[in-house]
């Protein structure tokens, strides 16, 4: 009744800034407001959809959808956009808490398995999606190509982006809910292999469309592949050896330390053009590969640094869902969805036979594999800015499919860590 | 009476509390430590090693802070100037709970009123007969002038606390009340977005319901983490409501502490504790912030000299007047309250924000004569033993 009457509070305050003053307040004027909400209010919906037993984050999403631009405005887009800043924060703080995780002497015994259920999920739902998305293009609501090597090359680009899923997500699910296990190894080792393909398939992809779409091909495509990657991991393992410094000799104020190598790696990394994800990944694995920390101090700092980080980052998501795109395309969507996660089943449970894994809780691994967010969103914007002639039409594909993948794919995952008894097993 | 462990008084240590060395050594060697006499730091304001940094780093010298960059920072310092207003809101708070408070109400308000009336009517005088370019009318800006001369640096004490230095220093805390409450008064007059009444009732209840939420949440939350999002969320959605406003984030902010005092249960201590770990960053941030928006015109340069002898000599007679009320020795009383205090800077940034950007001239005068009066109060003040 409390947190109802607090919430209550909160949004009549909203209301009353709306309609009290809706005249004032530039751009950069509603930053704190719409962090400060959000901060408070979608963390209450978090509480709700924890006792509905559904994860936290998609209370925080839900809350962006219910007061974001799309419905009830709260948080208008200018704000949504404002939201957006601790984007790159909260991915780089969520890939180090999957690094933190990563023990390598652990998973060694595990790691033909992984790289074999990954590969056949990533590579075996693309391939068949390519296909069926060559064949059926010309009976599709989307522009067309020309001619079938064009079309070979869009289906490409558009079949990696539909596969491709969010390792940010997955990865927020397992700390959400503190959970530790078979599964969860699994899938954060299938998402961080897939974070690697997505990567190189969708540069090759890319080249195949310049190229076949008469656009000069970029020859400089696979050094740059090699910058980005070995980049990455290398810069990565450089930071958290300068981390795992710091815990060890001053382990002082460690969840502003935390927060603030975050916010150095989020500005850093793209600007050098290395991966997000990957680099802080890496900076994670030396952390608890090299110098594990002792004692408690790193658990409490990441705890009390990432909460804030989720909150604001999936509000933000929520907020700037497009709710449009999913009405334009509606049902064309809703089938391709469907299709995706029948082949992501079906893919990953053979590539856990492959594997001779047990089914249980290999049989699992498919539901971690569902969600998609902003790298989707992030290259799906690059296909539209470079192919005008059929970009744009892909990315409204994708705007809705991630709509759709963002909302169902962390209840489904929360849903398998549930079945596979793994939910709160890293606080035992 | 509240000593803190590096032997500070008052809840208003915000200035005691931001980091001291290695500045305050270094500048313990440099200025001749006068304030010695009383057993009062000799220098009260590591504020000023964060206004010069500012300023190095500001659009002037490096440009690491550029206008874009400031642009971006404004969310940031509202919702500094909130913390800022929390803190000020909960020493009042508990002050009025603890009874006893009229004495020291009566001697921060009377000592308030005299120096910014000294202050403003001077500046008016001057502003009114020079024909400056200034941003808004030569009133408002005496006004915002005198109000951000009347805060005082929170003390350290090296000695022994006696009681009349332990009352001057309450003073310096609680003279930031009618600071504030005055303030909010004249960022609505600059802002004109709302009427100046409906800006200050709309920030005042704003706040108050934010502090309403916070009294059910604080205490409910499950865990530490959890009641640290609710903090830092209250005090980011006070800046923000007020920012939203065009209001003072002091007032929403001394508004919601008010609120956490006087209701039943423990808010005001969770507040406390949590901010506590904010506390230096963001003040850090807006002394930054406020260093960086220093432009040196000739406008800001002309308000800033005599700001500096109007604030000393308001001061010095404001401690006069109240050392009859109070009957504290007014040479201790002028020691203590005339290092310049965080919140008079604070005042100035959140009436460049409401003013609009580009508008540099009364944060610029009024940060320069901070450090200006920093520097004159270690200098000047009494040697040992002249004081008492």
């Amino acid at each position: 009744v409390a947190r109802a009457g607090a919430f209550a509070l909160i949004l009549g305050t909203m209301l009353f800034l709306q309609q009290f003053a809706p005249q004032v307040g530039g751009a950069p004027r509603t930053a704190a407001l719409a962090l400060g909400f959000a901060l408070v209010a979608a963390n209450l919906l978090g509480g709700v959809a924890e006792r509905l037993r559904l994860p936290r984050l998609s209370g925080y999403l839900i809350f962006g959808l219910i007061c974001g631009p799309y419905l009830f405005n709260l948080i208008t887009a200018a704000m949504a956009r404002e939201l957006q800043i601790v984007n790159g924060v909260a991915i780089v703080l969520i890939a180090f808490v999957a690094g933190l995780e990563l023990n390598v002497a652990h998973l060694r015994p595990q790691l033909r398995a992984m790289l074999v259920i990954g590969s056949t999920a990533i590579i075996g739902t693309f391939v068949v999606l390519l296909g069926l998305l060559w064949a059926a293009w010309p009976f599709m609501p989307l522009p067309d190509p020309g001619g079938p090597i064009a079309r070979l090359a869009v289906a490409a680009v558009a079949a990696m982006l539909v596969v491709s899923f969010s390792p940010t997500v997955s990865i927020a699910v397992i700390a959400d809910s503190r959970a530790r296990g078979p599964l969860t190894e699994l899938v954060l080792a299938v998402v961080v292999l897939g974070d690697f393909l997505l990567i190189l398939m969708f540069a090759l992809a890319m080249q195949l469309a310049r190229w076949s779409t008469g656009g000069a091909a970029d020859v400089n495509v696979l050094p740059q592949l090699a910058w980005e990657i070995g980049g990455s991991i290398a810069f990565g393992a450089i930071v958290g050896a300068l981390f795992a410094f710091y815990l060890k000799m001053v382990a002082r104020e460690l969840t502003l330390v935390l927060l603030a190598l975050c916010v150095l790696l989020a500005v850093l990394t793209p600007a050098l053009h290395f991966e997000l994800v990957l680099t802080a990944l890496a900076a994670g694995l030396v952390v608890e590969n090299i110098a594990p920390p002792e004692g408690d101090q790193l658990k409490v700092a990441v705890e009390r640094g990432a909460l804030p980080v989720l909150i604001v980052f999936f509000a933000g998501a929520g907020a700037s869902l497009q709710l449009d795109a999913l009405a334009v395309l509606g049902w064309f969507a809703l089938a391709i969805s469907v299709i995706r996660l029948l082949l992501v089943r079906a893919t990953a449970n053979l590539g856990v036979r492959l594997a001779r894994l047990p089914e249980m809780p290999g049989n699992l691994v498919w539901m971690g594999l569902v969600s998609q967010a902003g790298v989707t969103l992030g290259l799906a914007a690059i296909v539209a800015a470079e192919f005008p002639a059929w970009g744009p039409a892909v990315q409204t594909l994708v705007l809705a499919l991630t709509g759709l993948h963002v909302l169902a794919g962390p209840v489904i995952f929360k849903a398998a860590l549930a079945r596979a008894g793994e939910i709160g097993k890293l606080d035992e | 009476m509240r000593r803190g462990e590096s032997g500070e008084v008052g809840s208003d240590a915000l200035d005691a509390r931001v980091p001291r060395a290695p500045l305050s050594a270094t500048l313990r060697a440099v200025l001749p430590a006068r304030r010695a006499a009383l057993g009062v730091g000799a220098t009260a304001a590591p504020s000023l090693m964060f206004i010069l940094v500012g300023a190095a780093l500001g659009p002037e010298l490096l440009n690491v802070l550029s206008p874009r960059v400031l642009l971006h920072l404004d969310a940031v310092v509202s919702v500094a100037l909130a913390a800022l207003g929390i803190f000020v809101g909960l020493e009042l708070g508990a002050l009025t709970r603890s009874g006893g408070a009229r004495p020291l109400l009566l001697a921060a308000t009377t000592e308030a009123t005299i120096t910014i009336g000294v202050v403003t009517a001077a500046m008016f005088v001057l502003l009114s007969r020079w024909g400056l370019p200034l941003p808004m009318e030569p009133g408002l800006v005496a006004g915002i002038l005198g109000i951000s001369s009347c805060a005082s640096a929170a003390v350290r004490f090296d000695g022994p606390v006696t009681p009349d230095l332990a009352f001057a220093s309450r003073v310096a805390d609680i003279e930031d009340v009618p600071l504030i409450a005055l303030g909010a008064v004249v960022v609505a007059m600059a802002s004109g977005s709302l009427p100046v009444v409906a800006n200050l009732l709309a920030a005042i209840a704003a706040g108050a319901a934010v502090g309403l939420a916070g009294v059910l949440l604080f205490e409910r939350a499950a865990g530490a983490a959890e009641r640290g999002v609710f903090v830092a969320g209250s005090v980011v959605l006070l800046g923000g409501v007020a920012a939203f406003l065009e209001a003072s984030p002091l007032l929403t902010g001394a508004t919601a502490a008010v609120v956490w005092v006087r209701m039943r249960g423990a808010a005001d201590q969770l507040v406390r504790a949590d901010l506590r770990k904010l506390q230096h960053p963001l003040v850090a941030l807006l002394l930054i912030v406020a260093g960086a928006s220093i432009q040196l015109t000739t406008a800001a340069l002309w308000i800033a000299a005599p700001l500096v002898l109007f604030r000393l000599t308001g001061k010095l007679l404001a401690s006069s007047a109240t050392a009859a009320i109070a009957r504290v020795p007014a040479g201790v009383l002028g020691t203590v309250l005339a290092p310049p205090g965080i919140v008079g800077v604070a005042l100035a940034l959140n009436v460049q924000q409401v003013a609009g950007a580009g508008e540099t001239t009364l944060v610029s005068s009024v940060t320069t004569a901070a450090v200006a009066s920093e520097i004159l109060a270690a200098a000047l003040l009494p040697r040992s033993g002249e004081a008492a």
